[in-house]
């Protein structure tokens, strides 16, 4: 592949596929059903979505940069060893630079900072194309599967923040509960159940349904 | 290329470069970052004392800022001391003025999580004696304790701020809480968490579970001239009085966290406190 690739426009039609692919029928989340754990457990809050999205796709395109540009040297039987430790050593300078420079933010993440080296996604993508191409395309791959990803926190955080805490973004929408205003004082109370991961589930099932009943072609017999 | 990507060799080498190289750059990063992310955590400690006493800053709607914190606190805090397990003071902690790193007789230099941490440890560790001997050693235990006290001058008031460590569902939780200077109202709190539940745990660091140890809330630790710890009931469960706050749904464990941690804590500046205003 590497001599069409050679004389690529930046943005040609593949490459610009890379970005948009994992949005819709290549999604890492809904298709590839990788990154379930997190998109389960940070989508309380649509805020903590957004960040947790954010420091994936960064540590996305900064590992996919790295290991495309080691691919010819890293030895094939030690891969997954090299792509781990890249990763960890990735998220544990984010880490750090966050304590250091952007406190309040890296209050916010706390655990799930760590929890991104765990996240299968970046794993995949390390494995499955940044080992095989080059670093331009990796970086767009990356950004890709980046937004992709967020794409279905975002969505699943809305509508459990939204059912299960009346609020988007820390606004109260349906009016204050404390003071039953609004939507309260008709009797309306938040689902406990949305705040908890098994209503993720759900949601990215009926994601998933949508998605497929759009693109009949995504359906595997 | 003749070079052999997969013999025994050329994988020894490899990975041996790739440690070194990774190991060199993650000490470097440590250590360059170290002294901004002691700052942040010595600042942050100093904003919470300063924001359970409802101490504001620029932006009254909102908590006082650590830069804020850093200039304020020598100001406002006029005292430092430890207090041992029976609420007295111990000889040579009573400290005022700028904070020295280096002085471990400073209760400001207590890591509180660490002290919890071992406390905690030792009390498991009674669970397997007799009724009589778990008693005597789980006192031993407390009485062995230093409890951190802060002495606020707020506009003229003397207020108390005393932190709090205990362990929420994941890992550790903490608190500073403001008692007036009866030793007995509370007015003002401010809790927060290593690694609880975004959305649900982590409730407890947020201004509507803050905001019920408020002064105007009327939460005091004392009932009929006795001590009566602050509960942590289920949200909706029960009529709220002058000992109880509503705690999360969904985050019973850290609820329940947050009460232990009260209950154990605030006994000791219960009967410290006026101790010390007796001495005054």
């Amino acid at each position: 592949m590497s001599e069409v690739a050679e004389k690529e426009p930046l943005f040609s039609k593949k490459n610009k596929q890379l970005i948009s692919d994992p949005l819709n029928e290549n999604n890492p989340v809904t298709i590839q059903v990788l990154g379930i754990c997190s998109a389960l457990a940070v989508t309380v809050q649509l805020k903590n979505a957004f960040v947790m999205s954010l420091s994936v796709m960064a540590v996305l395109i900064a590992g996919n940069l790295l290991v495309s540009l080691l691919r010819n040297l890293i030895p094939g039987r030690i891969r997954i060893i090299v792509q781990l430790v890249v990763v960890a050593s990735l998220v544990i300078i984010v880490d750090q630079v966050l304590k250091a420079f952007v406190y309040d933010v890296s209050k916010q993440l706390s655990v799930f900072v760590g929890l991104i080296i765990t996240n299968c996604i970046i794993m995949g993508r390390l494995e499955a194309f940044a080992l095989g191409n080059k670093p331009w395309p990796s970086i767009l791959d990356g950004v890709g599967n980046g937004l992709g990803y967020g794409l279905v926190l975002v969505i699943v955080a809305f509508f459990k923040e939204l059912f299960g805490s009346g609020k988007l973004m820390g606004i109260e929408i349906f009016g204050s509960m404390a003071d039953g205003t609004g939507l309260y004082q008709f009797g309306y109370e938040n689902n406990g159940l949305m705040l908890l991961p098994p209503s993720s589930l759900v949601i990215v099932g009926i994601y998933i349904w949508i998605q497929k009943t759009r693109s009949p072609q995504l359906i595997e017999h | 290329m003749a070079l052999n990507k997969d013999s025994n060799g050329y994988v020894l080498g490899f990975s041996i470069a790739m440690v070194l190289v990774v190991g060199t750059v993650l000490a470097v990063v440590a250590t360059a970052l170290k002294g901004p992310i002691e700052e942040n955590k010595k600042n942050e400690k100093k904003q919470y004392i300063l924001a359970a006493a409802q101490v504001k800053g620029a932006d009254p709607s909102s908590m006082i800022t650590r830069s804020e914190a850093q200039e304020l606190f020598e100001e406002i805090v006029v005292q430092r001391m430890l207090l041992d397990g029976s609420g007295n003071v111990i000889p040579g902690t009573v400290k005022s003025g700028p904070v020295d790193t280096k002085d471990t007789s400073d209760c400001f230099n207590m890591d509180i999580n660490k002290a919890f941490k071992k406390f905690n440890k030792a009390w498991k560790a009674t669970s397997g004696l007799d009724n009589e001997a778990k008693i005597l050693e789980q006192q031993a235990i407390k009485s062995v304790q230093q409890y951190p006290l802060y002495v606020l001058n707020v506009e003229g008031h003397t207020k108390y701020v005393m932190p709090c460590a205990g362990v929420g569902l994941w890992d550790a939780i903490w608190g500073y809480v403001c008692l007036d200077s009866d030793g007995k109202s509370i007015c003002g709190a401010v809790f927060d968490h290593k690694a609880e539940t975004a959305g649900l745990g982590s409730e407890i660091a947020e201004d509507w579970f803050e905001d019920q140890f408020l002064e105007d809330q009327g939460k005091s630790i004392d009932k009929a001239g006795a001590y009566s710890p602050i509960v942590v009931v289920k949200p909706g469960s029960q009529e709220l009085d002058a000992q109880s706050v509503d705690g999360i749904s969904g985050g019973t464990f850290t609820s329940a966290g947050v009460d232990e941690m009260l209950k154990r804590a605030l006994e000791v500046y219960y009967v410290g406190i006026p101790k010390l205003n007796e001495l005054k």
